[in-house]
């Protein structure tokens, strides 16, 4: 159908405005919720592998990932329950000390434009509030966000508190932020390092298929 | 050749006797320094500014053996400023900026709470903005300038007026702002346009008082780069933003070469920026701070060759990896580095790239220091 293509079209183009229109007209078109919901995370994964690339810039991205909240929105209540199974849960927040939330918003919105349950912990995040999410939510993903080289030092405590609650090999922790490493991320005991938020989604998306 | 003859010669792209070191500490990297130093005499908390920076002791310059001076900007106050029992607080821009520890007991101001998140065009105009003409912004700082100039031979760095699309980003919430300038462009003209008028305004205020005093004038910073790219692209760049900082850009170096003709202006912009160079020496930037060296396609022996009869570095020296957690080797070898490809014909000032933090010791600092008096003599002989 045309207008699913125009729907993938404009997630790619950011146009937030145009978007909730543009999916009341693919349904009255006949589109159903799911086919539509695919138009969108098509568009969202080119952003994304864009993004992993170096070849789109943050502002961009972020226009897609409102894009897509607003598409959503007037899928959500057309949406049945088995439509749009979310392919597992992420817990996201940043780290204890670490206010920033803007690369954390962007890491939550590209897991959420390809298909994965998001819980948002927030900023700030002490370690012991990681697991408590991760328990509640039955999540397999934890991920941090670390922005400064004076919170990377909170990481081994969210590691840590994992061991300690006896649930270290339930949970896969992923992190990522400016001053982070693979070399970083091996030695602190993490399972996974992302260098942008679309390699973090395409990273949490093998996660899950290897599970 | 004195601190400031050493600096000036630099900043006009000739060889000085050495490399001119300067640097900036946030309060805990501070109190540290007094330690190892034996200074203890010398204030706990001097002047800070809402990065944990803070103004270190023309007695600490120059037992450090840096050459600079800097001024930090004093605020003024609006309907907006608070002050909280936790140590938060709201400036006259009406930004909150919240107390926030970090590990080991330091501390830093995170901004919270935007407070134009949901402003309309129309809500610009009713807004409450700063007074420019506030002399609380310039109190006591002739004084303290005049005696700098007068008593040292160290070159003076000030900071007047604030930011322009770094401020907006604040007071809009950085999400909201980078939407802003892609879909939403007339708010985001009117809303540049706005602080840009006060800034004007401001750095005229305040270089009427004091601008015979300034050697550098550092632009507020308008971070432009991320770590991996920068921060906007290109285009929307020169299109939606480069306007309004050329206008203050241009501005300042007008005003201030009314009081100073010799001195410099340098912009201070994060990350990962070769691709605004061009813009900035365009629109009349004589240095640029910080050359941040992790950061993508900012290979300092590349730049020196692509921008470097055009534009003064400063800084350079990592602040992400080897000051807080490299060896005294590394940081030698970093510092060598950095003068072998920027000093060579002048136009290089090192520094940290950035005000230094309570994760880096202040042993290492001595150590750069050092290695800058070791090896930043000229004529440059490094292999």
């Amino acid at each position: 159908m045309e207008i699913l293509k125009k729907i993938s079209e404009t997630l790619y183009d950011g146009d937030e405005f145009a978007m909730p229109e543009l999916v009341n007209e693919a349904i009255n078109a006949g589109a159903t919720a799911q086919q539509v919901l695919d138009a969108m995370m098509a568009g969202m994964a080119i952003v994304g592998d864009e993004f992993s690339r170096d070849e789109l810039y943050i502002p961009e991205v972020l226009c897609s990932c409102h894009a897509m909240m607003e598409g959503s929105k007037v899928l959500k209540p057309l949406l049945t329950d088995t439509d749009a199974k979310s392919v597992g849960t992420v817990i996201l927040g940043s780290v204890q000390g670490d206010m920033h939330d803007i690369g954390k918003n962007l890491v939550g919105m590209m897991l959420e434009g390809r298909g994965l349950k998001v819980i948002d912990i927030g900023i700030d995040v002490p370690a012991e509030k990681f697991v408590e999410a991760a328990i509640e939510h039955n999540a397999d993903i934890v991920a941090c966000s670390i922005l400064l080289t004076t919170t990377m030092p909170e990481t081994p405590k969210v590691v840590k508190a994992f061991v300690e609650a006896g649930i270290r090999d339930q949970v896969k922790i992923m992190i990522g932020g400016a001053p982070i490493t693979q070399e970083f991320c091996i030695r602190m005991g993490c399972d996974a390092y992302a260098k942008d938020a679309g390699a973090a989604a395409a990273l949490a998306l093998t996660i899950y298929q290897n599970n | 050749m004195n601190s400031r003859e050493r600096v000036m010669t630099a900043a006009n792209h000739r060889e000085p006797d050495r490399v001119p070191v300067d640097m900036v500490l946030t309060i805990d990297v501070y109190r540290d320094m007094k330690k190892i130093l034996n200074m203890e005499h010398l204030p706990e908390t001097p002047r800070m500014g809402r990065w944990t920076e803070v103004q270190m002791p023309i007695e600490m310059i120059k037992k450090l053996g840096i050459d600079m001076y800097y001024v930090s900007p004093r605020s003024g106050v609006s309907i907006h400023s608070k002050s909280f029992d936790d140590g938060s607080f709201i400036d006259e821009w009406g930004c909150y900026w919240k107390k926030t520890a970090i590990d080991g007991g330091h501390f830093y101001f995170e901004l919270v709470n935007p407070p134009l998140a949901k402003a309309t065009i129309a809500d610009l105009e009713t807004y409450i903005w700063p007074d420019p003409e506030d002399p609380k912004r310039y109190s006591g700082l002739k004084e303290e300038m005049k005696e700098v100039r007068e008593t040292t031979d160290l070159a003076i760095l000030a900071k007047f007026a604030g930011a322009v699309f770094e401020l907006a980003t604040y007071m809009r919430g950085h999400e909201q702002w980078y939407r802003d300038i892609i879909n939403n462009q007339e708010f985001a003209h009117a809303l540049m346009d706005k602080i840009c008028q006060i800034q004007k305004r401001t750095n005229e205020v305040i270089m009427a008082e004091v601008g015979e005093y300034v050697d550098i004038l550092r632009l507020s910073g308008e971070d432009l780069g991320m770590q991996d790219r920068p921060l906007v692209s290109p285009k929307t760049f020169r299109k939606v933003i480069k306007p309004h900082l050329q206008e203050l850009w241009e501005h300042a170096k007008k005003t201030l070469h009314q009081y100073q003709p010799e001195a410099k202006i340098m912009l201070h912009t994060c990350g990962s920026v070769r691709p605004f160079i061009p813009d900035l020496i365009e629109s009349g930037v004589d240095i640029l701070d910080p050359v941040q060296p992790g950061a993508k396609d900012m290979n300092r022996f590349e730049l020196k060759e692509a921008f470097g009869d055009k534009i003064v570095f400063h800084g350079n020296i990592d602040i992400q990896k080897i000051l807080p957690f490299g060896s005294k080797e590394d940081i030698t070898n970093e510092v060598r580095e950095a003068i072998k490809a920027l000093a060579p014909g002048g136009g290089f000032l090192l520094a940290p790239a950035h005000n230094v933090q309570g994760d880096v010791s202040a042993e290492k600092l001595v150590h750069m220091v050092n290695c800058v008096h070791k090896f930043g003599n000229y004529p440059i002989q490094l292999d």
